[in-house]
């Protein structure tokens, strides 16, 4: 605890302006304290239990990342992170609002060279907030965080499934469907954003439940299509559950569930059938307009559906007026004879809007491809990618010499960091 | 069907016992016909293994008058196996001499035999061997021919077309050979669903077949199928060219007048008479051997071209009329009108209201500009997943499972792995194959669930623990900035 609180002393010290080094050494230094610091924690948590439970005061760790949360950023990150490892019911309410605190006011500049510490406070803080029924209070702050941790790369951080985890919990899917449309996803650095697999498999599942509950039925598609794709050894619980909305999503697009595309990964075409029968059964009734099937299926598998199904007159015509004010059909009711109109499409033809829609399409393939580009000049030149690929044609490779043997191999070609 | 005896005189050989079991077995109230003709026809050959079979089906259903005659069928397989040991013993002595016509001969002489006595195998396998001896271009017509018969009768039809093709490249064909071949041909078509190809071999037959192929299809087969595949998938114009205004191929349709006239009344447009004499042709083809698997597939395929023609001039059509052209009623025929227009096979759309059909005009641009957009949102959505998975690749970022979730496998990677990533181990595996329940938008998704990723494929988990050292960890880059900083 002392010597964590003279390394905060230390980073006050420092100029807004410290080297990178500089940090590094005050981080790695600080890393070796995390047992010690949680062992603060605990200590200081049991005795309180002891004494009857009185929370008058708070763990001494969130009383001094409190005091550092702007001068000495990156030790109160470390002090957060090491609470967040043993934080007791009694403690979250100060932990929630010093984490917002800190998230407002912390130093970027600190901050960013321990994204992993970063990434587990705001995940317990995501937690915590969630289960205190305070997720609307996560929302801007996990937002504004996740933008600034991944500056202008496009890529994935560790704060962006925590994100969108709370809009789903305080509903607001539309603030996530916008977030997502907003900073698209080209890309992950784990080095850099300390992100893990299971981060990348929650951001594009909960991502596709967003799109679901803004209605956005395409970029949830493409949410899950990306869960399903992603380089994977085995298959895992949040791939299937994406697969089942996926299959409902499709249906609701097309009328019919795509296969799979090539490039998704072995184990996941391989195993994910045999766990989706009933969403199966539910498929081929819908394909084979077969309304009483669907009900059937959907009333047997109720504990795993929201049931749905056109009960009356009444629902039909209001899904009609639905589609008719989103523009996916044109016709019109006609009230007295209770008969609805469909007429051909016309408007598409308007061309200003036309051609506005293909011009912006164009430019953002341009910039995509672009993307592609620069993506393939620094795969060409990058010696451990080609030996990889040359090497082993089972991909996603690397099976052998696993995650170590790599590592090592980014610090000798010098972009360990 | 309307009169056994007339149909099974067709044809010949063992298609012809099999046609008649195939129909006992389809529909009962033929079976005693059918056995009794089976009988019959039985009592002249040697088949006696088809001849016990059959003869205890028969008593089962008809009564101890039919009951094995053991006697005779013992008598039969004295002289069979007498007449095999003779033709064997011929056999070596011509080998022995090495004269090839005569081994030839003797191995024909043994298929034959074996086909009469109803051993397929033995016979396919006696003519096969004929192959190294056939010295002129009949021989090895002959041979391919004997192959064809018996691989048809066994269903074999992907050996047929083997042999098919080795016989197309003999040279100097005679004419029969050439017809035999084409309606073999047509036959495998047919096997393999594939109609218009089907079609177009069936009317090339010469009619210089006549039953001469009665071993595994009979004249007027060739009219039938030839005919329906034709009306399934060609188009007018190949219609008239090749069908009603092929000279040959009428030789056939006039063997059966239905299928002639039914052509004819598709041609004319007479939709009403054609689809009547389909349907009281259906009872009699629904027990052929060949075609009865894909009736009900031509017949819709016939049906719905019959609609589609007889849309294609009109702007707008009353399904009243339509229902009195084609002599099905409204209902019906609106849900099948329906199901044409979401497949997009006729452009249209249905008032269902005033029971009018009326014709859609289509705005080209609008379609491509349409279609346009939706290639360009599909590219971009492909280079989009290809960019993250690139990205992925790049970085060695794979969902990877592991053996077990021992300590071992913390401490390698030693204390400095974040609290994350420890969270998402201990709860690893925390969900089995099963997956956890959660309802569609459904707002409160348990955290620890869904971080949860459960190995469930057993192979691959052991393929990714033979990496070593790094495979406990769930979560791949073990590079961490962490890490980097213990080294230094």
């Amino acid at each position: 605890m002392e010597t964590t609180l003279t390394f905060c002393a230390d980073l006050q010290g420092l100029p807004a302006d410290a080297s990178h080094a500089q940090l590094k050494t005050i981080h790695g230094a600080l890393t070796k304290q995390g047992d010690a610091l949680q062992e603060v924690a605990k200590t200081f948590s049991q005795t309180t239990d002891r004494d009857g439970g009185v929370a008058a005061a708070n763990s001494p760790l969130i009383a001094a990342a409190m005091e550092h949360t702007k001068l000495a950023s990156l030790g109160s990150l470390h002090l957060l992170a090491a609470q967040a490892e043993v934080l007791t019911p009694q403690e979250v309410p100060a932990f929630i609002d010093v984490t917002l605190a800190f998230l407002e006011h912390c130093n970027w500049h600190q901050v960013t060279i321990a994204p992993r510490h970063l990434g587990s406070v705001c995940e317990k803080f995501g937690q915590v907030c969630i289960s205190e029924g305070r997720a609307s209070e996560a929302l801007l702050p996990l937002r504004s965080a996740a933008i600034k941790m991944d500056g202008d790369r496009s890529s994935l951080t560790p704060l962006h499934p925590e994100f969108l985890q709370c809009c789903i919990a305080a509903k607001c899917y539309s603030l996530g469907s916008r977030f997502m449309d907003d900073r698209p996803i080209f890309g992950v650095e784990p080095v850099a954003t300390g992100l893990t697999p299971v981060h990348f498999l929650r951001h594009f599942y909960y991502g596709g439940i967003v799109y679901i509950g803004a209605k956005q039925w395409k970029g949830a598609l493409d949410s899950f299509l990306m869960l399903l794709t992603i380089p994977a050894n085995v298959l895992s619980s949040l791939v299937i559950e994406g697969y089942k909305k996926m299959m409902l999503v499709s249906l609701i697009i097309s009328g019919e569930v795509p296969p799979l595309p090539k490039y998704a990964s072995n184990s996941v075409t391989r195993h994910l059938k045999s766990h989706t029968s009933d969403y199966e059964a539910l498929v081929s009734c819908f394909q084979a307009g077969d309304v009483k099937g669907l009900n059937a299926a959907v009333v047997a598998g109720s504990e795993k559906f929201i049931q749905v199904g056109l009960a009356h007159a009444d629902d039909a015509q209001g899904y009609i007026l639905n589609m008719v004010e989103a523009g996916e059909i044109c016709a019109q009711i006609a009230y007295p004879a209770g008969t609805v109109h469909f007429r051909e499409d016309t408007n598409t033809l308007s061309s200003t809007t036309m051609t506005a829609r293909l011009e912006a399409d164009l430019r953002s393939t341009a910039e995509l491809t672009e993307r592609v580009r620069k993506l393939e000049a620094r795969l060409i030149v990058n010696p451990v990618f080609i030996q990889k690929m040359v090497g082993d044609h089972s991909l996603p490779g690397a099976g052998l010499g696993g995650a170590a043997g790599y590592s090592a191999s980014w610090d000798d070609i010098g972009m360990g960091d | 069907m309307t009169d056994l005896d007339a149909y099974i005189s067709r044809y010949g050989g063992y298609t012809k016992l099999r046609r008649l079991d195939w129909i006992a077995q389809r529909c009962p109230a033929l079976a005693p016909d059918c056995y009794r003709a089976a009988l019959t026809l039985l009592r002249q050959g040697i088949n006696t293994q088809s001849y016990r079979d059959i003869s205890t089906r028969a008593v089962v259903l008809m009564g101890p008058e039919h009951a094995v005659d053991t006697e005779w069928a013992e008598q039969v397989d004295r002289r069979y196996q007498q007449s095999v040991d003779r033709l064997e013993a011929e056999l070596n002595s011509y080998k022995i001499n090495l004269i090839k016509e005569s081994i030839r001969m003797g191995y024909n002489e043994l298929g034959d035999l074996s086909y009469r006595r109803g051993d397929l195998k033995q016979a396919l396998k006696c003519y096969a061997r004929t192959r190294d001896y056939c010295t002129t271009n009949r021989h090895s017509a002959e041979m391919c021919l004997h192959v064809i018969e018996i691989s048809a009768d066994m269903g074999n039809f992907i050996h047929v077309n083997n042999y098919v093709l080795r016989a197309e490249h003999t040279p100097d064909l005679d004419s029969v050979v050439k017809a035999k071949l084409r309606a073999a041909a047509g036959l495998v078509h047919l096997d393999q669903r594939e109609y218009a190809k089907a079609a177009r071999k069936f009317v090339d037959v010469a009619p210089e077949l006549g039953s001469s192929f009665d071993g595994v299809v009979a004249p007027e087969d060739i009219a039938v199928y030839g005919g329906l595949c034709a009306l399934a998938t060609f188009s007018r114009e190949e219609m008239r060219q090749r069908v009603l205004d092929n000279a040959s191929f009428k030789n056939f349709l006039d063997l059966v007048p239905q299928v002639r006239e039914l052509t004819n009344d598709f041609a004319n447009s007479r939709y009403r008479s054609c689809l009547k004499y389909l349907a009281d042709l259906k009872g009699d083809l629904q027990l052929d051997l060949h075609l009865h698997r894909h009736l009900d597939t031509l017949y819709k395929m016939v049906e719905d071209k019959c609609l589609m023609q007889y849309f294609s001039p009109y702007s707008s059509v009353r399904l009243g009329a339509m229902s009195e052209a084609f002599g099905i009623e409204v209902p019906e025929l609106e849900k099948k009108v329906a199901a044409l227009v979401i497949s997009n096979q006729i452009s249209a759309r249905i008032d269902s209201t005033n029971a009018t059909l009326h014709a859609k005009h289509t705005e080209q641009r609008g379609i491509s500009f349409r279609k346009m957009h939706e290639m360009g949102e599909l590219y971009q959505r492909e280079l989009r997943l290809m960019l993250v998975r690139m990205s992925c690749m790049e970085h060695d970022f794979v969902v990877r499972g592991s053996r077990s979730m021992t300590s071992s496998s913390l401490s390698t990677t030693g204390v400095l792995e974040e609290p994350s990533s420890m969270a998402g181990l201990g709860l690893f595996g925390a969900m089995g194959g099963g997956g956890g329940g959660s309802g569609v938008g459904g707002g409160d998704e348990d955290a620890g669930a869904a971080a949860a990723v459960a190995a469930v494929a057993a192979a691959e988990a052991a393929a990714a623990a033979e990496g070593g050292g790094g495979s406990g960890v769930v979560v791949a880059p073990a590079a961490t900035e962490a890490g980097a900083g213990t080294q230094e």
